[in-house]
């Protein structure tokens, strides 16, 4: 009789430690689309140029300018994305989920050699957008 | 002269036999309570159980007795040829009506020993179980969360989730987990206290009942039998005197 009731004390403490709270919000970050996602970057710098724009002989423009590469394979499959870039330095933002998309161009231009141009890439899915990832070129053309 | 006198002998021999047969009988019908287990001695020598005898007229002494009541003496007048009956009722012994009072305070206090701290025990389990299934499914919705991070479509619903639905789903864990560890530790404490009592109760002796209405009763006597029958003796000595 003792020795059942004495069985009951592990038992209760037991069946207490194997429910824990293990879940730590902050410790989530492994979904892609998730603002504080924290794996391999969803959004790649493939490259990025600061250029001499001329027409002929004349210099009429220097443009810093970067390619990135959309790590789609991260994502589930079927997921929509669309990519939303803001000028850093310049604050304009091109959002081509709306309704009239940007234009393609998105450098920018008449640069100041030495100076740092970044760029803010964010992919928004279902008119929510997902982690920034900056990235800096600076212009020494 | 001889023959005279040998039959005068023989005659005045026969004379108390001629006399017992001349005496007559009567009967009596004995109605006691309890109807099944009493015993009776007749004038102070025949232990019996018979409800109904044939008795030679006169005065006769009984002492009836039975199983937890007293001894009850009485002298009882037979007239020839007539049939009567007794009726009876054994008064309980005291030591019994002290027995029974002792033996339901017994059975009271082992009650309140071991029936109440034992069911108060079982319904603390039984609410333990219940906050214990309040905490798993409490556990559940957070496991569910979990996968639904992990499945989320959107980075929208990922913030809901991480900042409303998961640490409210956590705020219900945690308060399922405090009632569950209160009411388990309730249940540990009902659990030993049941132990406890049930130990203690354990040393109290149960009351034992000695008919000592029954050594009275048995006193030295001849029972008679089909063998012939047998003595019985008893022998009472109060010790708290």
């Amino acid at each position: 009789m003792r020795r059942a009731w004495l069985l009951c004390i592990p038992l209760i403490i037991g069946l207490a430690g194997c429910l824990k709270d293990d879940l730590d919000p902050a410790g989530l970050t492994s979904n892609p689309l998730d603002p504080d996602y924290n794996g391999p970057a969803l959004i790649e710098l493939v490259s990025d140029t600061a250029r001499i724009v001329y027409s002929g002989p004349v210099h009429v423009d220097t443009v810093v300018e970067q390619t990135i590469h959309v790590r789609a394979d991260l994502l589930a499959p079927g997921t929509d994305y669309t990519l939303y870039v803001t000028l850093v330095n310049t604050g304009e933002v091109f959002d081509y989920s709306s309704e009239f998309p940007p234009p393609e161009d998105r450098a920018y231009h008449h640069v100041v050699p030495g100076v740092s141009y970044c760029y803010d890439y964010q992919l928004k899915v279902q008119f929510s957008k997902t982690k920034v990832y900056r990235y800096c070129t600076t212009a020494n053309p | 002269m001889i023959m005279v006198l040998r039959r005068f002998l023989l005659f005045l021999a026969w004379l108390p036999a001629v006399a017992l047969i001349a005496q007559t009988s009567g009967e009596l019908r004995l109605e006691i309570d309890p109807p099944t287990s009493f015993s009776y001695r007749l004038d102070h020598q025949f232990t019996m159980q018979r409800p109904e005898l044939e008795l030679l007229e006169g005065a006769h002494h009984f002492s009836f007795w039975a199983p937890q009541r007293n001894m009850v003496d009485t002298t009882i007048t037979i007239a020839g040829g007539e049939a009567r009956s007794l009726a009876l009722r054994l008064p309980f012994s005291k030591e019994y009506l002290v027995y029974q009072r002792d033996l339901k305070a017994f059975r009271n206090d082992r009650q309140v020993m071991r029936l109440i701290p034992a069911v108060a025990t079982g319904a603390s389990l039984l609410y333990t179980s219940i906050r214990y299934s309040k905490m798993k499914k409490a556990h559940d919705r957070l496991d569910d969360d979990r996968q639904a991070y992990n499945e989320a479509a959107s980075p929208n619903a990922i913030t809901v989730l991480k900042s409303e639905t998961i640490p409210s789903h956590e705020d219900e864990f945690d308060k399922a987990r405090t009632g569950y560890l209160v009411a388990a530790g309730v249940t540990v404490l009902f659990a030993a206290a049941t132990t406890y009592l049930y130990l203690r109760s354990a040393k109290t002796k149960k009351p034992v009942f000695i008919d000592t209405e029954k050594l009275r009763f048995d006193g030295l006597s001849w029972t008679p039998g089909t063998d012939g029958g047998e003595w019985t003796g008893g022998l009472t000595w109060n010790f708290s005197r």
